[in-house]
């Protein structure tokens, strides 16, 4: 794994929080300026807006059946794109449709060659009440592309969640609200993979459009893989 | 499921938040305003957001009085239900438990917004889309019942 030497601008939105968890240190970044991780020299990219893993992290292995019934190998089906994954559900009003609507915003006003080079992934936190149909339709909203998994139950979802989200790892369990309604919790972050296949930044909830406009064309360079 | 707590380290915890609040700080978010009154309340900025059959409704509520109030129900017409909720962030996760009311201390305003408070609309008899405008009904525990109409506005930016 490499070493990441990120120095951050002065200004206005300067936060730097260091977060020191089993070895991984995570730093918000709101305008942040990256720097070439061997030679130090600043680098084409400015740095990301979301939350840097300075120790990335390494893809989970998992695979899921997708929206229209098809096994999805996360890994394979990602390698050499830039992969977003979230775990949500549909029945949620506030922060799952939230993410998806400012990422397929962005993605729209993202150059073609950018926007070809990601994957949303959604892994439902609900399999109970998310089928394929209502996932995809729910996906469909925002946009056609985004990938939608369904695990088989909810503990299948945890089991990847806390494999791609470590020592951060929370578990995603159902709050009953009556009336055979109910609410999950679950991941706020999603978790952007490079096109090296690390876990490089997460993008917490309010996190804006422009952060991701400024930040996915950097996580298609990450790691060398530019075409 | 029941009874799995994170083992939270508390600094950790609110080093997290921290960095939440600084990302979520990193824009602005803005809505049109709808305006309802009772007693000493003002109901202002209402906005609700939802995707097929779950909607979110937000507001900020003014309490010019001298006396401490709460939001203590909600409901609306196209809703089968209708619950008051707070979006708890727990480290990286997120929860949504709901809330028996929603305090508007005297002389202060409160406003819910994505991430914090908000009423919940379920069991919708049709699905809401943008552009829609909703009757929602708020009750307060001293000023009484105000009745506002909420635009169904696009995810901000």
């Amino acid at each position: 794994m490499k070493t990441s030497h990120r120095t951050r601008s002065v200004g206005q939105w300067r936060l730097a929080v260091f977060l020191i968890v089993a070895g991984s240190l995570v730093v918000a970044a709101c305008g942040s300026k990256a720097s070439d991780a061997k030679t130090g020299q600043p680098t084409e990219t400015d740095g990301y807006r979301g939350m840097v893993i300075m120790t990335p992290w390494e893809k989970p292995a998992f695979t899921l059946t997708d929206t229209s019934g098809t096994p999805f190998d996360f890994l394979k089906e990602t390698e050499g794109y830039v992969a977003l994954l979230f775990f949500g559900y549909t029945y949620c009003p506030d922060i799952c449709p939230g993410h998806m609507a400012l990422l397929a915003a962005a993605l729209k006003e993202l150059p073609e060659d950018v926007s070809s080079r990601v994957k949303v992934v959604f892994v439902t936190a609900d399999p109970d009440r998310d089928t394929p149909e209502r996932l995809r339709q729910w996906l469909d909203n925002f946009d056609p592309t985004f990938i939608g998994l369904i695990p088989e139950g909810q503990r299948a979802a945890d089991d990847i969640s806390r494999r791609a989200l470590k020592s951060l790892w929370a578990p995603i369990m159902n709050e009953d609200l009556g009336g055979g309604n109910y609410a999950v919790s679950h991941p706020a972050v999603i978790i952007a993979y490079a096109t090296d296949n690390l876990a490089h930044v997460l993008y917490p909830f309010g996190v804006k459009k422009d952060a991701w406009v400024h930040d996915l064309p950097n996580l298609v360079k990450e790691g060398g893989k530019e075409q | 499921m029941k009874g799995r707590t994170a083992p939270w380290n508390v600094g950790l915890m609110g080093a997290f938040v921290l960095a939440l609040l600084a990302a979520a700080s990193c824009g602005g978010d803005d809505t049109g305003p709808v305006a309802g009154k009772v007693g000493a309340l003002e109901v202002t900025d209402a906005y609700a957001r939802g995707v097929m059959d779950d909607v979110a409704v937000y507001f900020t509520v003014k309490n010019t009085g001298d006396t401490d109030d709460a939001l203590v129900e909600a409901s609306a017409e196209v809703a089968g239900m209708a619950t008051l909720h707070e979006t708890v962030t727990e480290g990286v996760n997120v929860r949504m438990p709901p809330v028996a009311e929603i305090e508007i201390p005297a002389q202060e305003e409160i406003t819910l917004q994505p991430g914090g408070y908000h009423v919940m609309l379920m069991d919708l008899e049709r699905p809401l889309k943008e552009g829609d405008s909703i009757e929602v009904r708020l009750t307060f525990r001293q000023a009484g019942t105000a009745t506002i109409q909420v635009p169904v506005v696009p995810y901000a930016e």
